[in-house]
């Protein structure tokens, strides 16, 4: 796509960052909670330039870095103890249980299927009548979305061997809680894009309001995550706190209202466990009973131990800003890239993983 | 949880009702993405596609506009740094 090469121009984002810092007048804390965007900074170096003045600390951005330990708990009892075929994206594989990830449980011969697509775990269970399928999901409303759709288009069709396991939260409302709850020290905060395509930028304005503080929208091109910090510490130098949107080719005020819709027919509000962080209050969707009949958890009843997160990660400080990956113990130690114990470093766009892998490749060099 | 792409709507299917795809073109290559969520769209329109579903129409306008404005924020921060006279 054409117009995606000015958003891919390091050099310019180079040239944007030192902007950035050279505007930046005060000392500013700012979180990003927009998932991999920091992990990209690390990757493109963009970090570096503006470290001087600018102090970027990871939110809780993530999607599967915050799904809750029982989902992959619930869906590794389904696999490996109903003996149901579990589909799901490679990377929600990597998302460490309490003891075991999906990927691991496919070596000791569970049905695993990694897919490409939610489009792809719908054509399996099509494909394949004699299997049932339990699609595996979790994110915020750009995915929720998707399993509402998937649903949908799995109702119409009839399918009686698809269901779904998902933890979809609610972006907004839960990181409204975790500011509310962990009373966080931040000046400003870059808002995920993707998930404010779905959503609209409602949600980020209270969040704006009620904590006086500026939030940038963005797109996750290198470009587009410079000129959010940009955007965010003119406003920060001027005294703003409004929400700009930087990524308006993908995030319209309103939201994708279809979109909207579709969450609203299949979910119902509901308290969420955020992993590291704990529960939440509204924070999250589970099924309504119109959809009883695809929630795997109830069709199956599947069973699963308390869930247990590792003693030694500390994700939920990494990712309310309070600690930084290389200020865990077991940083580089007991967690690498190689054997991870936490979902943040077990995760490719996790900020242990960017952090750790980083600084592998500057030991190599 | 999958990745987000943007992509380029080549055709969409003459079906209606829910699980309506199109061909879009990532890079070149064109895979089948649902775009119940986005029913306006149409052949020639740029799509972010997630998990095979199309989450919006990208706004050609707004992508030139913003990428503009970033372009005027390098320039300016150069000539301001004598690089650009």
């Amino acid at each position: 796509m054409n117009f995606l090469h000015d958003y891919r121009d390091i050099d310019r984002a180079r040239t944007i960052a030192a902007a950035a810092a050279s505007r930046s007048k005060h000392s500013w804390k700012i979180m990003d909670a927009s998932g991999s965007h920091a992990a990209n900074l690390i990757k493109f170096g963009l970090d570096k330039i503006i470290s001087e003045r600018i102090n970027i600390v990871y939110g809780p951005g993530s999607p599967l870095c915050m799904a809750p330990v029982e989902v992959i708990d619930k869906a590794i009892s389904a696999a490996s103890e109903n003996h149901l075929t579990v589909a799901a994206a490679e990377e929600m594989t990597l998302v460490p249980g309490s003891r075991h990830n999906l990927k691991s449980m496919k070596y000791t011969g569970c049905d695993i299927e990694t897919v490409a697509s939610a489009v792809e775990a719908l054509q399996l269970a099509e494909k394949e009548p004699q299997k049932k399928i339990i699609f595996l999901n979790a994110g915020f409303e750009n995915d929720a979305a998707v399993t509402a759709c998937v649903l949908q288009i799995a109702e119409e069709r009839e399918l009686k061997n698809f269901t779904v396991l998902c933890s979809h939260l609610r972006y907004s409302a839960g990181l409204s809680e975790v500011m509310r709850k962990k009373r966080l020290e931040i000046h400003g905060i870059i808002a995920n894009g993707d998930v404010s395509a779905v959503t609209g930028t409602a949600g980020l304005k209270r969040i704006a309001s009620d904590y006086r503080i500026p939030v940038v929208i963005s797109g996750s091109e290198p470009v587009d995550m410079v000129h959010a910090i940009y955007l965010l510490i003119m406003q920060l130098e001027e005294g703003g706190c409004d929400v700009v949107n930087q990524y308006s080719r993908c995030v319209k005020e309103e939201g994708n209202k279809k979109a909207a819709e579709a969450i609203d027919k299949v979910y119902a509000v509901t308290d969420m466990n955020w992993r590291g962080i704990g529960r939440l209050p509204a924070s999250g969707y589970s099924l309504k009973q119109d959809f009883g009949r695809y929630d795997a958890e109830k069709v199956f009843k599947l069973k699963y131990t308390l869930p247990e997160e590792s003693i030694f990660c500390i994700a939920g400080k990494i990712h309310t800003g309070t600690k930084r990956p290389e200020e865990c113990t077991a940083f580089g130690k007991l967690c690498t890239f190689e054997h991870p114990i936490g979902a943040p470093m077990a995760l490719p766009d996790g900020a242990c993983a960017a952090v750790y892998n980083f600084l592998s490749r500057k030991k190599n060099n | 949880m999958f990745s987000t792409f943007p992509g380029h709507i080549k055709f969409t299917d003459e079906k209606t009702g829910a699980g309506r795809m199109a061909g879009v073109s990532f890079g070149g290559t064109v895979k089948r993405i649902c775009i119940d969520l986005i029913p306006e769209a149409e052949a020639g329109d740029y799509i972010l596609s997630r998990a095979g579903f199309a989450l919006c129409v990208i706004d050609k306008e707004e992508s030139k506009r913003t990428a503009a404005a970033a372009k005027e924020i390098e320039i300016k921060f150069r000539t301001e740094n004598g690089e650009i006279l």
